[in-house]
């Protein structure tokens, strides 16, 4: 009955008849270690992101710029690192990655700057740093040449612990994190306050523009994570690649529950909605469906979960 | 009155134009540009191309004007207008690939109205289940892109369109390029409509106080229906134009048509937040924006550093709007 009443109990129902249909569809291959491993390790990436992105939907802003983030930081990465003549290059694999997660910090922090400071709308904000990141990816790989990642940042993507992979575990710590964070600091409790209600929140004395400031700067770090994954996967990095990590994370984030008005949300719901998105990406590829098609049925998903979210909260109301 | 006094008096209300900032802004870029490119820009040739391009994202941002007025966003019509066009040369080709070789008017009615239920899609989710517009249009962006692929049978560009669709694109009158004559028309209407009639105010009054806008009997859900279906119609609009001007698509067209119509009412001073702009700051914001992207492509810089810059331009757009509404 407890389990029933759980706030998340839905979600794990949708989840577990999702895992359930495409095994039948598949004659159970679906279920296979290898299968479920690789479902882990793709979703990692989104949802590494989604963390980042459910910290700045809960204050009621959104983050559209991560993918453009991500690339831009990715070919910022292997041109550092890279070993060709024609970039920069060949800087210590540590310092190459501590600049990568500045990078994509210091990202953010344009946006929150913008968001918080200037009070503008986080939208068309990170609409525009989208761009300007897609372009300057574009200006750091010479205009769209693809950069070759050295040997060594293998490590993060293509080796596993006790068989599972390096990914699947940057992504459960930012899970564990992105918990903590949300339900045992004064910071955590701030994003819901700033979210809910920001006048009430600032005047309970909390100040609402450092909060909208660093939940920016967290999803940029977040992204910066997600190239590190991306960049290590195909051991090279090109602004070509279109990564959709905007949508995704936007999409689990919504599905995992979070309201898109701010101040609702938690970071299992968000866990769960990555992986839902996750299964649904694996079994439309075992389906052989084209990407075009696999836009279509993920735009649909989008707009029942919202719905769900706007008929939920009407029924509050 | 002497003369001068007339002039002064003349320049002085022109200067308190809600306007004139934009508009100084316009004749400056284009004199910087007509420099930098030794008057290669005022050329003939180069500013009817530029007035061609200009009206198929004029038009379309007309129709996000009507949206963002009612203080929502329409992010679907460069999904939209790709679907649309894709759909208009499927139905028209005399490509054997295809089977309905409809003729031309019958293919441009089924375009707008096809164009128009896509924006009736989004304004029922926005309007009845009361979801947030910025959600609803990405989603229905990308079923736009994925159909397209679809009807297109997997993205082939599709051609052999009947010549009498090339009048909308390629014909004039009186010396009038068509796209030009129906951007031309799409702002007077849009600024009529805005002006005055009541649907039009209630527009504002809907972006401005969604509360208020209730308690003084506007129908807002209406309204909040309705300026999706303006949108999707301009889109269909929109693509009517690229169809007839390029008179072949794939789905690759009309890419980024979104963010550039966004761009151009939000450099036309509209406030992201609803209930205050005009359909002249969006006729001028769209030649500030495709007067930066000629200027750009003149000057030989890149079609990423043209982003860069476009997207710097949207930011400082919306912090003056910002600065100035505090």
């Amino acid at each position: 009955m407890k389990a029933v009443r759980s706030e998340h109990f839905p979600l794990i129902a949708i989840l577990i008849v999702l895992i359930a249909g495409f095994a039948t569809m598949t004659d159970g291959k679906s279920l296979h270690t290898d299968n479920l491993l690789n479902i882990l390790l793709q979703s990692s990436m989104v949802g590494v992101v989604s963390v980042g992105q459910a910290l700045v939907l809960i204050t009621a802003g959104i983050d559209l710029s991560v993918g453009g983030t991500a690339v831009l930081v990715a070919c910022i990465g292997a041109s550092l690192l890279s070993t060709e003549p024609s970039f920069l290059g060949s800087i210590p694999l540590a310092a190459g990655l501590v600049l990568m997660l500045l990078a994509g910090a210091g990202f953010g922090a344009i946006n929150g700057v913008l968001v918080s400071r200037l009070r503008l709308a986080p939208l068309i904000v990170t609409l525009a740093t989208w761009q300007i990141a897609n372009g300057t990816a574009f200006v750091v790989s010479h205009g769209g040449d693809t950069i070759r990642a050295p040997g060594a940042v293998a490590f993060i993507a293509h080796q596993s612990i006790g068989g599972v992979p390096i990914p699947a575990f940057i992504f459960i710590a930012f899970i564990v994190l992105g918990y903590f964070i949300l339900r045992h600091t004064t910071f955590g409790h701030s994003i819901y306050a700033v979210g809910g209600n920001e006048a009430t929140a600032w005047l309970s004395g909390i100040r609402v523009s450092t909060v909208r400031f660093w939940v920016y700067v967290i999803s940029g770090l977040c992204a910066a994570v997600a190239a590190m994954v991306q960049m290590s996967r195909v051991m090279a990095a090109s602004p070509n690649v279109i990564t959709g990590l905007e949508l995704d994370s936007i999409a689990a984030v919504v599905i995992g529950g979070v309201s898109l008005f701010g101040g609702k949300g938690s970071i299992i719901g968000v866990l769960v909605g990555v992986l839902i998105l996750g299964v649904i990406n694996n079994g439309m590829n075992m389906a052989r469906l084209n990407i075009f098609m696999q836009y279509m049925v993920k735009g649909g998903i989008i707009l029942v979960a919202v719905a769900i979210d706007a008929w939920r909260r009407r029924r509050l109301s | 009155m002497t003369f001068g006094e007339v002039v002064r008096q003349y320049f002085q209300r022109a200067v308190r134009n809600e306007h004139f900032g934009l508009i100084f802004i316009l004749i400056a870029l284009i004199a910087l540009i007509s420099v930098m490119t030794h008057g290669a820009f005022l050329n003939g040739t180069n500013i009817r191309s530029l007035l061609l391009r200009s009206s198929i994202t004029g038009v379309a941002a007309v129709g996000q004007a009507f949206v963002m007025l009612s203080a929502g966003f329409d992010l679907s019509v460069g999904g939209v207008a790709v679907m649309t066009t894709c759909l208009g040369a499927a139905i028209m080709t005399e490509s054997p690939r295809f089977l309905a070789h409809l003729p031309m008017v019958p293919g441009v009615l089924i375009m707008l109205l096809v164009a128009s239920g896509m924006g009736a899609i989004n304004g029922i989710f926005v309007s009845r289940l009361a979801m947030p517009s910025l959600i609803v249009t990405l989603a229905t962006w990308q079923i736009g892109k994925g159909a397209a692929f679809q009807i297109s049978k997997g993205g082939e560009t599709i051609r052999y369109l009947p010549d009498s669709l090339a009048f909308f694109g390629k014909g004039d009158i009186g010396g009038l390029p068509m796209p030009v004559i129906i951007f031309g028309l799409a702002v007077v209407l849009g600024y009529l409509v805005l002006q005055h009639t009541r649907f039009g105010r209630s527009i504002y009054a809907v972006g401005g106080s969604e509360g208020s806008a209730w308690l003084t009997g506007v129908n807002v859900m209406h309204i909040r229906f309705w300026v999706f279906v303006i949108s999707g119609f301009c889109a269909g609009i929109a693509s009517i134009i690229q169809l007839s001007r390029v008179m072949c698509t794939n789905v690759m067209v009309l890419h980024g048509l979104e963010l550039n119509s966004i761009a151009a009412v939000v450099i036309g001073g509209v406030s992201l937040f609803g209930g205050k702009g005009s359909i002249i700051g969006v006729l001028i914001g769209t030649f500030i924006l495709m007067v930066l992207g000629n200027g750009m492509n003149l000057l030989g810089l890149s079609t990423y550093t043209q982003w860069i810059v476009k997207g710097v331009v949207i930011v400082a757009a919306v912090s003056i709007g910002a600065l100035r509404g505090r």
